[in-house]
């Protein structure tokens, strides 16, 4: 979101302190739901403990509340950061807090709700059941809080919303089930808990950040019908990170699936610096540039000035390209390099290394496609978004099934799969930055705005900037 | 019979084979005024002839109350918009949808070729006639941006480009709309002016392989101009609003493109109008010579002035009621639409100065619903000056009422066709103090030997000239006898010159001329 970026910028000119702080928001924002994820089902065991009979329970709970959370509110918390985002772009504050309160309900209740449904299911006691529910429910809304509030708090608060419900989640866990002995329900007690306080912190910080009058009769509705095309890129970026697990274990199954399911959980962890970066990045330099060009646009550029500074968009996408490759190219040689004693300090067997370096490429690829993704929501490319990201679903689940089927590693099919999507990605990209005059005014509407005499007609009243809208909650 | 009500160009089954169709744009039947109360009367008086009328409005929710009941001569009525109503869905897959479409499209072409050259020849109506290109195609097709960019590399490089964008879709988006309707068949095409109207009219009777008759009482092409240098849309400030909420501000180099533009483009429409038509009318020798100048063939042009039901008006107005000097003040009128071409705002300026000089009695009289914001602006002049006791806003008034109280005409117009309301000043013995705009010197001081000799009728005054109104004021009011003089010239020369049975004659002749083997026939 807009408002980020000159704290960010602020907090860069600070030297190295702030420059880390910086990035750290940037790695929180962009990263922290899935190494969540990871984090609570990794240390599922080490809490409730190995021997204990419900574990196999708590595990379903866990896996089904959190990936209903990812697949449910991943693409509501698109339109709703991008509702708020219009609405500070327009000058509008008063008309965030009601749609706001009304959509974060709303993912309470869809993600409540699908997770009920699916565990019990799954033949899970209605009791943890409702448990699950609860948690999805906490988890999706609080990532839908994340995604607005980064935009709109300041990134202090942010970290400290989520430093603080993250040591609230596992220490209550942990005291609730070895102090307590209050077993899988004390667990999932103390998840919902910090989940609960993050979120509460995050509303706090956005509510303030608010003015106090708000416009009650603003609608969210209309959002979901003009972003429904970048919520399914949202859906199918998404799905793309958990198909080929999904194929692995259905193909290939037992331990083969395995690995490849363990690989890719630790390859993904190589893009949180990737992650970080496009988030300053694009909140800072990338954004300046695209602002000017629209602010160019709009204060009355002539044409070839317009047509040079597409040009320079061009060439700052490709910048970014090339920065995200670097970055990402950096953290892979350095992985691949410590793959063995990695692989080792983390328990991963022999046989699981080969996986894990096909598929370190793959978290890459798909971290750089990100990338893409990202500045097709952000030229308004919603369409051109909902395809990319379709390619590389598309691309990954063809080749995780391809190379399951032919004998080979589904890691391999995986790797290929995000790689040809990432360039898929990049294509969209390039042909919709080089068109971005054309597609910004041709996407215009033209209707009645006032009376006038025929020939004295004249354009519309202010012509809304579709396109001026930051990525918030792209994962 | 009813007139069929037919709504955008989508004509209802049934309706007859017209005589004559109407193109007409902002003015009958729903707006009152001069032109309007032309149309009305010819088609009144040629109840023989079946008129099918082509109302080009600026937008759908603009005024469609008529303020003429048709007459039963009328076969339909057809409304068509430049502006269509707001869709609510958003256009957000409307470039995608549209992206190739109107990529060899022939009304593209032809909206180039309007602005980069300068010749009119039948392909250039050929392509508009194709009428090949949606109004969706154009907003949001590349083939038009392409079209839209080479017009600003080539007429504007230096402009502000988006603006030019919105100046250019705000100039083509009703071309494109009109363009695509579907035309009453009818023997003949006749055109009340040049613009929007005159090129569709000419279209349309291209497409047919129908006659074409264009008539003009103002010259459209200049009252554009004059609006053009007074519009506010074109004085600085953009529509639009930056991020930070300020008002843009358009610069100079961009206002004086988008002006030229604009007046390239409504005199390319003008000259398909008049390259197409089979005569061109005005309504009088000032108005032919601009339209020659316009690129009117003179071959092609006739001077048919309009006229008055004078008998009818002498029995419903009697003249001037006598006042006795110095106990009534003279009492002094401006009668017309509250418009902007009428210029108002200096007939106000004159009396405030003639106010100075002598007792006046101020009365505005006409039509104030066209134009709300510049009635607002009189008004607001008027208590600036502190008038408010001296000027009166009256409203529309019946014709008796408005000659038989007034002792003086004033018309301040920058631009005129033969006013109307200078005749009827003349038939009922009322001197008129007028702007030289079109034909109001010829209606004033006569235009051949015979009504020179009449004398004089009135005062010319030059245009926007608020001193030289005020003087002539003063003089008419401070000498009753000459006001009698000139009253008495009117009379003579309305009676002599300015018959509305020689309009109509004139009329049937010009229709009669293109159609020969029909005229009589679809009446019987």
């Amino acid at each position: 979101m807009a408002g980020i970026g000159w704290r960010l910028e602020r907090l860069i000119h600070q030297g190295i302190s702030g420059a880390t702080t910086a990035y750290a928001t940037g790695a929180t924002v962009m990263a922290l739901p899935w190494v969540l994820t990871t984090a609570v089902l990794f240390s599922l065991p080490a809490v409730i403990g190995r021997g204990m009979a419900d574990l196999a329970t708590a595990g379903t709970v866990v896996n089904v509340a959190y990936a209903a959370a990812l697949l449910v509110a991943g693409p509501v918390q698109i339109v709703i950061s991008r509702h708020v985002a219009d609405r500070v772009y327009e000058g509008r504050p008063r008309a965030i807090a009601a749609p706001l309160c009304r959509g974060l309900g709303a993912t309470f209740l869809i993600c409540a709700l699908p997770t009920a449904v699916g565990l019990l299911a799954l033949g899970v006691p209605s009791r943890a059941a409702v448990w699950g529910a609860v948690l999805s429910a906490a988890v999706g809304t609080q990532w839908t809080a994340l995604s607005v509030g980064n935009g709109l708090c300041s990134p202090a608060l942010v970290l400290g919303a989520v430093a603080a419900g993250s040591a609230q989640s596992f220490l209550l866990a942990a005291l609730l089930v070895a102090v307590a002995g209050l077993g899988v329900p004390g667990y999932l007690f103390g998840l919902i808990s910090g989940q609960t306080l993050t979120l509460v912190i995050l509303l706090v910080g956005i509510f303030r950040a608010l003015p106090e009058e708000a416009d009650e009769r603003a609608t969210l509705l209309p959002a979901f019908r003009d972003y429904a095309a970048l919520a399914g890129a949202g859906l199918a970026f998404n799905a793309s990170l958990w198909v080929d697990k999904l194929i692995a274990w259905s193909l290939v199954g037992g331990e083969a699936a395995s690995f490849h399911a363990r690989a890719s959980t630790i390859a993904w962890f190589s893009t949180i610096p990737l992650l970080a970066w496009i988030f300053v990045e694009v909140e800072t330099t990338f954004y300046r540039r695209f602002r000017s060009f629209y602010a160019a646009l709009e204060g009355g550029a002539t044409l070839p000035e317009l047509r040079s500074g597409a040009r320079g968009l061009v060439g700052e996408a490709a910048r970014l390209l090339r920065g995200a490759i670097s970055v990402q190219a950096g953290v892979t040689v350095f992985l691949q390099l410590a793959a063995d004693p990695l692989a080792r300090w983390l328990g991963l067997r022999q046989e699981a290394i080969l996986p894990y370096r096909l598929l370190l490429f793959g978290a890459g690829a798909q971290g750089i496609g990100l990338l893409g993704l990202i500045l097709l929501y952000y030229f308004g490319l919603r369409r051109e978004a909902c395809l990319a990201a379709s390619s590389l679903f598309v691309a990954v689940t063809a080749l995780t099934v391809a190379a399951s089927a032919s004998r080979l590693p589904p890691s391999v099919g995986t790797a290929l799969g995000c790689s040809i999507g990432a360039v898929l990605i990049w294509r969209f990209v390039f042909r919709g930055i080089r068109t971005v005059l054309e597609n910004t005014l041709l996407g215009q509407p033209f209707e009645v705005g006032r009376r006038g005499k025929a020939g004295s007609e004249r354009r519309r009243e202010p012509h809304r900037r579709d396109t001026m809208k930051s990525v918030a909650g792209h994962q | 019979m009813k007139p069929f009500d037919v709504q955008n160009g989508r004509p209802s089954a049934g309706v007859q084979r017209a005589d004559v169709c109407l193109v007409l744009e902002g003015t009958y039947p729903y707006v009152k005024g001069g032109v309007s109360t032309w149309v009305h009367d010819l088609i009144g008086s040629l109840p023989d002839l079946r008129f099918a009328l082509v109302h080009v409005g600026s937008e759908w929710r603009a005024g469609t109350r008529m303020r003429y009941s048709l007459p039963a001569n009328v076969v339909s009525l057809s409304n068509l918009y430049c502006r269509e109503p707001p869709v609510l869905r958003r256009h957000a897959d409307a470039p995608r949808r549209h992206a190739d479409a109107g990529r060899s499209s022939r009304v593209l072409r032809g909206i180039r070729r309007l602005h980069l050259e300068e010749e009119i020849d039948s392909s250039l109506l050929d392509d508009l006639a194709s009428g090949d290109l949606s109004p969706g195609a154009f907003l949001h097709g590349r083939a038009s941006f392409e079209v839209t960019t080479e017009l600003c590399e080539r007429l504007a490089p230096d402009a502000s480009f988006i603006d030019f964008f919105w100046h250019s879709r705000s100039m083509h988006l009703p071309l494109v709309r009109l363009l695509a309707a579907e035309p009453p068949a009818a023997t003949l095409y006749h055109s009340l002016c040049t613009g929007y109207a005159g090129l569709l009219a000419a279209v349309w009777a291209h497409r047919a392989g129908r006659p074409f008759l264009l008539t003009e009482h103002g010259i459209y092409a200049r009252e554009r101009n004059l609006e053009l240098d007074r519009a506010p849309w074109l004085r600085g400030t953009r529509d639009s609003r930056a991020a930070d909420g300020a008002q843009g501000m358009l610069d100079s180099s961009t206002v004086s493109a988008l002006r030229l533009m604009w007046r390239r483009f409504f005199r390319a429409l003008a000259r398909c109008a008049y390259a197409r038509a089979s005569t061109v009318v005005s309504i009088c020798d000032a108005n032919r010579q601009r339209q020659i100048a316009d690129g009117a063939p003179a071959g092609k042009t006739l001077v048919v002035p309009n006229g008055i039901d004078v008998d009818g008006l002498g029995t419903r107005v009697p003249g001037p009621v006598p006042r006795t000097p110095g106990r009534h003040p003279v009492r002094v009128a401006f009668v017309g639409r509250l418009v902007p071409i009428k210029d108002v705002v200096t007939f106000i300026h004159a009396c405030f100065l003639a106010l100075q000089a002598v007792e006046l009695d101020v009365r505005i009289i006409g039509p104030v619903d066209e134009d709300p914001a510049y009635v607002r602006r009189c008004r607001r002049l008027v208590a600036k000056l502190g008038l408010e006791r001296a000027v009166r806003f009256e409203g529309a008034l019946p014709i008796e009422r408005v000659y038989s109280e007034i002792d003086v005409l004033v018309l301040t117009s920058f631009s005129e066709g033969q006013p109307l309301v200078i005749l009827e000043a003349g038939a009922a013995g009322i001197p008129v103090v007028a702007s030289d705009a079109g034909a109001c010197r010829e209606l004033l001081e006569g235009r051949g030997n015979a009504d020179r000799q009449i004398g004089p009728s009135g005062i010319v005054t030059r245009l926007a000239a608020p001193e030289e109104t005020a003087a002539a004021i003063v003089r008419l009011a401070r000498d009753p006898e000459q006001r009698r003089l000139l009253g008495a010239a009117g009379r003579r020369r309305v009676a002599t010159f300015y018959r509305k049975s020689v309009t109509v004659s004139a009329y049937r002749a010009l229709y009669s001329w293109s159609w020969p083997e029909s005229a009589g026939a679809s009446s019987a």
